[in-house]
């Protein structure tokens, strides 16, 4: 188990395909779906989606693991000139497991381990926002182990811990130029987070099926993180070489709400609403342990907002051996116009979705989505940082998974 | 097995054109204006003069160079060519940053000569063949020069006789024989910097007469603009605002009890005579004290033309810092006149200023072209500073990143703030649509 975390550790690197840091990609059936899961039992992924869920589970054992690849790109354009950049954004991996045991027909258990934090990202060398980010690369691996009660034919309910394990880098340059180049500063840091995620399930009738799910806040706390600074010899008295910096980033509660309705045997069609508290990050603090006249803590405005993510999904059983699915999503950027950093280029984005399950023997299924991300174009700016652009941003994510029951 | 097939290359081609994304285009707009034969005339802020020395990386960096590209990169005009110096050391003035030590051995960050030796010879040789030349700008030149058939001669002005195509041709005709669409003016700095930055003191370096600068200011513009060509004429930055008058503080002689005391009684004798004239004493106290500096006016004559620094005046950053701090200086021996502006010598400057500026309003209103208002924004700057994606922009000597070493001429990113500045009043002038330059893709001080 640790050899494998270790593993997921090393691939595991995100990209922005949601909003803010948050991604939505943790099960290939409801990415297939628009990413709809409060209501809709796709197999083990319920334990993410909604706890609650997780005693409707009809197999003794279930098990599933998938991963997507993110191909993402970002544009900035200057508002009033010819000057373009681009991000070189390296592949981003989010991956999912999750193990769910029946115990009796009441109880069930599992474990996830999943990304539903990160963001990666990396702008072309020396472009014009390199005062305020040249890259940077945020990893969160969440450990939830959950327990599920059915305490009715008509409800369900069910909790998890979630367990996060979370690091960052951070990268930029100072506007101090030397014979060797630009100065520049590097952050580092890591830090482990608690977290509850719980649910409810509502058996309507046969056909329709409703779910509510939380996940709460947690706050990702760097108290003895890296700071290494590369400036020129003439200018070494003024910026330390390496100091500690404490920061804490929050990662947002999610409030999910979700309808589910099997039409006839074969068409099932589901929607979701997730409110997502991101008005949480409110600023994003460096506290330095070694200040001169010259190398001060850092505060940066962020002021995010609360939003909205839209999502609906259908999926269409064409064989026992072949599933289909479509789904489509809007998300909104919790991004304030005057506070956009490049460092998390927001946008109101709409995904739209497709995917497939094949069974090719039974207790055995492949399941395979394929998601494409538009992000609206849009104008803002950095305010502190006098930093206007017009931002562009798409991605395009293909992803696989494997489940196996009995 | 086909269907199967054309599902891959639909996936793959989906995936590959899902990514590209192709944003607006920036629609250039030339307005009123015609940009395709655009010229620069001006002194040596428009050469791209730099640290001290005309240089080639620093004219690559210059503000016409900057405009020149956006121009070029927008395709309202072919190339742009500028007289380029031939290595980084020009005619060897070019200071960079390094370490000196002063007179008790304290080493600090200083603007030091460069270490390579400049060649003269390739600095001098004439290269008119490479021309025809869109940067006109000649490092010295005052108004009058552009006029002055002459002053492309070793006996005129050697930046100008390297690139004249002719020893008798004018630097006005080396622009009318090229028939400019449109010229960007900026001339008469030198017309009262020469004064201010020897201290008022050289009798050789006299403010420009405001009938002559204006005469010429007219003719100037008149010829340019006689075939219907547009342009700007920037207008002159308050000398105030520069580093190199606003670096060494006139308040900055400390002086402990002890000292204070031998001053006072040095300059009691002193004193009477001043009270008995009715002008101010000297007074020193522990702690930072004005400068004791010279003052040639006839007011101070009996006085031995001394007296303490006033709130306001200037002492200039050429002041021999060793002396103040080791060998009495502006303590027991006056500040040399060349090395301060007084109050008189900042009012005749205010008053050129303020009358060249007025002359640049009547001179472009009369010839439909517009004023660039640089006096006011270097005002802005030197009040308020710059932050521009993150970084601040001042008008501080070297920390600052607006000025070069010399303390008066810019730096790559201080043109580039120029450059913008100009694009920015030829769009609302002309109801132009020029992109602008970005900041920080310029240099600023290079550290060691």
């Amino acid at each position: 188990m640790k050899n494998l975390l270790l593993i997921a550790v090393l691939l595991w690197s995100a990209s922005t395909y949601a909003e803010g840091y948050q991604v939505n990609l943790q099960g290939q059936k409801n990415t297939a779906m628009g990413h709809i899961g409060t209501a809709f039992i796709g197999g083990p992924s319920i334990l993410h989606f909604n706890p609650g869920g997780m005693a409707l589970l009809d197999k003794k054992m279930s098990f599933t693991a998938g991963v997507s690849l993110i191909f993402s790109n970002n544009i900035y354009q200057a508002t009033d000139g010819l000057y373009q950049a681009e991000t070189e954004n390296p592949m981003g991996t989010p991956f999912y497991f999750y193990g769910v045991y029946k115990i009796n027909d009441k109880m069930a258990a599992g474990l996830g381990v999943n990304t539903p934090y990160g963001n990666s990202l990396a702008w072309e060398e020396g472009w014009a926002g390199r005062y305020l980010n040249q890259d940077i690369a945020m990893q969160s691996i969440t450990l939830q182990p959950t327990f599920s009660y059915k305490v009715s034919d008509w409800l369900s309910l069910g909790a998890g811990m979630l367990i996060g394990i979370n690091s960052v880098e951070l990268n930029k340059q100072i506007p101090i130029t030397g014979a060797d180049g630009e100065a520049s500063i590097n952050l580092t840091g890591s830090t482990n987070t608690l977290g509850v995620n719980a649910g409810a399930m509502f058996t309507i009738t046969d056909q329709l099926t409703a779910g509510i799910s939380y996940r709460s806040q947690m706050k990702a706390k760097v108290t003895d993180g890296t700071t290494k600074i590369n400036v020129p010899d003439a200018l070494g008295t003024y910026f330390p070489e390496e100091t500690k910096f404490k920061a804490t980033l929050p990662f947002p509660a999610n409030y999910n709400v979700g309808i589910a309705y099997q039409i006839n045997e074969k068409f099932l069609v589901s929607a979701d609403v997730n409110y997502v508290q991101w008005s949480v990050y409110d600023s994003l603090n460096f506290d330095f342990a070694d200040n001169t006249a010259r190398f001060q803590d850092s505060d940066n405005p962020r002021k995010y907002s609360n939003t909205y993510i839209f999502r609906f999904g259908a999926e269409y059983k064409v064989l026992d051996e072949l599933t289909l699915r479509a789904g489509a999503y809007y998300d909104q950027s919790p991004v304030n116009d005057d506070y956009y950093t490049p460092e998390t280029p927001g946008a109101n984005k709409t995904g739209i979705a497709g995917g497939a399950t094949i069974k090719p023997i039974e207790n055995f299924e492949i399941d395979l989505s394929l998601l494409y991300i538009h992000g609206e174009k849009r104008t803002s700016r950095y305010l502190p940082d006098n930093f206007e652009g017009t931002y562009y941003s798409s991605a395009v994510i293909p992803g696989i998974g494997f489940t196996y029951s009995f | 097995m086909i269907k199967n097939n054309l599902l891959y290359i639909l996936v793959i081609a989906i995936f590959f054109t899902g990514c590209e994304i192709t944003p607006d285009e920036f629609e250039v707009k030339q307005g009123s204006a015609d940009f395709s034969k655009t010229l620069f005339i001006g002194n040596s802020l428009t050469a791209g003069f730099r640290d001290g020395e005309l240089y080639r990386s620093g004219q690559m960096e210059s503000f016409p160079a900057i405009i020149g590209q956006q121009l070029v990169d927008a395709e309202l005009m072919t190339h742009f060519t500028q007289p380029l110096m031939p290595d980084d050391q020009g005619f060897g003035g070019r200071r960079v940053l390094g370490y000196s030590a002063n007179c008790n051995g304290d080493v600090g960050l200083a603007p030091v000569p460069t270490s390579a030796a400049a060649n003269l010879a390739a600095s001098s040789a004439n290269i008119a063949d490479q021309g025809p030349f869109q940067n006109l700008g000649v490092p010295g030149a005052m108004v009058q020069h552009l006029l002055f058939a002459g002053y492309g001669t070793s006996d005129g002005n050697a930046y100008f006789a390297r690139f004249a195509s002719d020893p008798t041709i004018t630097i006005l005709e080396e622009a009318m024989v090229q028939d400019p669409t449109f010229i960007v003016t900026w001339i008469g700095n030198n017309d009262v910097l020469g004064y201010a930055t020897s201290g008022g003191a050289n009798p050789a370096k006299p403010i420009t007469d405001a009938a002559t600068f204006a005469g010429a200011l007219d003719l100037v513009v008149q010829t340019l603009s006689a075939n219907g060509a547009k342009g700007v004429l920037c207008n002159i930055p308050d000398v105030a605002a520069t580093p190199y008058f606003t670096t060494v503080p006139g308040y900055a002689l400390v002086l402990n009890a002890a000292q204070a005391t031998q001053l006072n009684a040095a300059y009691s004798n002193y004193n009477q005579g001043a009270t008995a004239m009715g002008l101010d004493e000297m007074s020193f106290s522990a702690g930072p004290n004005p400068f004791v500096i010279t003052d040639n006016s006839a007011e101070y004559a009996a006085l031995g033309n001394i007296r303490q620094l006033k709130q306001g005046e200037l002492v200039l950053l050429t002041v021999p810092q060793d002396s103040l701090t080791c060998y009495g200086m502006g303590s027991a021996s006056p500040i040399p006149d060349k090395y301060v502006l007084t109050e008189t010598e900042l009012t005749a400057i205010d008053d050129a200023v303020t009358s060249f500026n007025s002359s640049v309003d009547q001179v472009a209103e009369a010839h439909n072209w517009a004023v660039v208002d640089m006096n006011g924004f270097f005002n802005m700057i030197s009040e308020t500073g710059l932050r521009i994606a993150g970084q601040d922009l001042s008008t501080t000597f070297v920390t600052g990143g607006l000025f070069g070493l010399d303390g008066i001429h810019l730096t790559g990113q201080g043109n580039a703030v120029v450059a913008n500045k100009i694009i920015e009043t030829i769009n609302t002038s002309y109801g132009a649509k020029l992109p602008k330059a970005i900041v920080n893709e310029y240099t600023g001080v290079i550290f060691p």
